[in-house]
């Protein structure tokens, strides 16, 4: 049971390390942008859609990484109650809620997806990107958030701690 | 009907929020609920098409880069470097080495956009500095949390960011229209400290450390990294040469340079620096996605005017009605975190201020200096939370040691609700590109 949770993370953490690259990428882009224009007057209209692109796949590919971590705001004030009983109620309340929209926003992002597959949507720019595959790279993200959130649900009912503490410590700004 | 839809969406919003439910996850289900029960229409569509659209618009790729260029930033020596160029030069004023945290807050606000991480990177130094030196403990505490919020109102800053994707307004104009108020709110923090150590002297340590000119200006080599970077970002921006994206893109190359030239520039600061922008990045950037799916539900469903139907009942002045948003915020503060009261009251208080008008530019500004009242009202605010992980204090004597610089905020937002022009003066006579 916990190799499948941790099965989890570790996706997680792999789409988590996958936004890393795309917003390396984004900075990589704009700035060969910035170069070409400037030193060679010629403009790459791509750089600013494929990173608009990369953009929106980093936001949802690191959804659930920073799930497991931590690093979603929530108002704290019940879930942390002196009372234990209010604190894991609330706790479980919350996640189940979290579990059902996150599963909702998922399969909608894939039906998304898969809609602009079947029509063969394409980007109108003069790049024509087919739409699908940043479609389907954000779907991914959603569904792996789902995923997490329900891996979170089951920490909290076999009492596992549902966020990685020590992973919120290193990467916090604070 | 009006009625029960209003109450359906605050009462929704009000009850997953206290619940603990993650504040996207909160705003999306509030738009998916009200939208299932009053209207039949297919929601699942909307809600995709809605996120994909915002978080795939070029406007909001200045974000992502300056969050990754503070998080280097972050682990840098920039902190020790701005501590050692300013300190002499505050030795002749009242209050001495605690304008460090005002002026050390200012520098590091024009190139870091969040306010957190400037109240971090400045504190990390001058507060284990001034508690050696013998200063006043709240005063010193109060002042950082003050001032570090400078960070959200001193371009380049994240909430502005969000803003202006939301509001459809420029992002330029709205990093030119906050330079003005943020530096005269320096003003007024330095002028508060001045005023509290004349009056009061044993706050400030009386060791003289004069320091001759001549050195003071040698001194100024150290602020090198800060200045490069200001110039890069913020010189790139309104020299015209760059949009906020392009900037933001050049400053991360400029914030790679100032840590590789200061040795901290490794494979792990890296790798954490990453890491943990992506945690802001994808944190931010659902949040966004939320409150813009949200805005348009609520928008099918009539409920920004009804609101804005009820208000004008009222018969408020525009003045009234700024006033009203203030107290208003101030109390949403107490609950929520800055950037998540803006994006979620935004599409019904927008559609107030324009309709009494004033301008979208001027209240992005008004907006952030609220939102910068709430980051250090208790129980959540965030600076609070930096300057307690730092000290170990309680939450409520930094509360209460940074409750001046909450009411010299509030006079900052009474004073460009009075003067729009403080605001609007820059943005109005400098047209760029982007």
């Amino acid at each position: 049971m916990r190799a499948i949770l941790n099965g989890v993370d570790r996706l997680s953490q792999l789409a988590g390390l996958l936004a890393v690259l795309l917003v390396v990428a984004i900075v990589v882009l704009i700035i060969t942008e910035i170069v070409c224009r400037t030193l060679l007057n010629l403009s790459l209209s791509f750089a600013w859609e494929y990173s608009a692109y990369f953009l929106g796949t980093a936001i949802f590919l690191g959804a659930a990484f920073t799930l497991r971590t931590g690093g979603h705001v929530r108002v704290a004030f019940l879930t942390t109650s002196r009372n234990p009983l209010v604190a894991r109620t609330v706790e479980h309340l919350a996640t189940v809620f979290g579990v059902c929209i996150t599963v909702y926003l998922a399969w909608s992002m894939a039906f998304f997806a898969w809609r602009t597959f079947v029509t063969g949507s394409t980007s109108p720019t003069i790049d024509a990107v087919p739409l699908v595959y940043p479609t389907s790279a954000l779907a991914f993200g959603a569904i792996l958030l789902a995923l997490q959130m329900i891996v979170r649900l089951i920490r909290l009912v076999i009492k596992d701690p549902p966020d990685d503490q020590e992973a919120m410590r290193s990467y916090s700004v604070e | 009907m009006t009625a029960a839809i209003v109450l359906t969406v605050l009462g929704l919003l009000a009850i997953t929020l206290a619940a603990g439910v993650w504040v996207a996850v909160s705003l999306i289900s509030v738009g998916l609920i009200s939208l299932g029960v009053f209207r039949s229409m297919p929601v699942d569509k909307l809600l995709a098409q809605m996120i994909w659209n915002v978080t795939t618009t070029p406007e909001l790729l200045a974000l992502p880069m300056f969050i990754l260029m503070a998080e280097i930033l972050f682990r840098t020596r920039l902190s020790e470097t701005l501590f050692t160029g300013i300190t002499p030069w505050t030795t002749r004023l009242p209050g001495r080495l605690l304008h460090v945290n005002v002026l050390g807050c200012t520098l590091f606000a024009a190139i870091s956009g969040s306010s957190a991480a400037t109240t971090a990177t400045v504190g990390r130094i001058t507060l284990t500095e001034l508690f050696r030196r013998g200063y006043d403990r709240d005063l010193a505490m109060g002042s950082l949390a003050g001032a570090g919020t400078l960070g959200l109102l001193i371009p380049p800053s994240l909430v502005l960011i969000v803003y202006g994707v939301l509001a459809e307004t420029s992002i330029l104009k709205l990093f030119i229209a906050g330079v003005v108020p943020g530096l005269l709110l320096a003003l007024g923090y330095m002028l508060y400290i001045a005023v509290r150590t004349i009056t009061r002297p044993s706050m400030a340590s009386i060791e003289s450390d004069y320091v001759p000119l001549g050195e003071r200006i040698a001194g100024l080599r150290h602020l090198g990294p800060v200045v490069f970077l200001i110039v890069l970002v913020l010189g790139s921006m309104y020299g015209g040469f760059a949009s906020p994206s392009e900037a933001a893109a050049v400053g991360v190359v400029g914030a790679l340079i100032v840590s590789a030239m200061q040795g901290t520039l490794t494979i792990a600061t890296i790798r954490q620096a990453c890491f943990g922008a992506v945690r802001t990045i994808s944190m931010i950037g659902l949040i966004v996605a939320g409150a813009y799916f949200l805005s348009i539900a609520i928008g099918y469903l009539g409920v920004p005017r009804i609101i804005a139907g009820e208000i004008a009942a009222l018969g408020l002045s525009p003045f009234g009605l700024i006033m009203l948003l203030l107290v208003f915020y101030a109390i949403l503060g107490c609950v929520l975190e800055g950037m998540s009261s803006i994006v979620m009251t935004l599409p019904i208080t927008l559609a107030l201020v324009t309709q009494a008008g004033f301008d979208k530019v001027w209240f992005g500004i008004f907006l952030v200096i609220v939102v910068e009242m709430a980051q250090i009202t208790p129980p959540v605010g965030f600076n609070l939370f930096v300057i307690q992980g730092m000290t170990g204090e309680k939450i409520g004597r930094i509360a209460l040691a940074t409750l001046p610089f909450f009411f010299i905020m509030a006079g900052m937002a009474l004073l460009i609700t009075v003067f729009p022009g403080i605001v609007m003066f820059l943005p109005e006579t400098i047209t760029l590109r982007g």
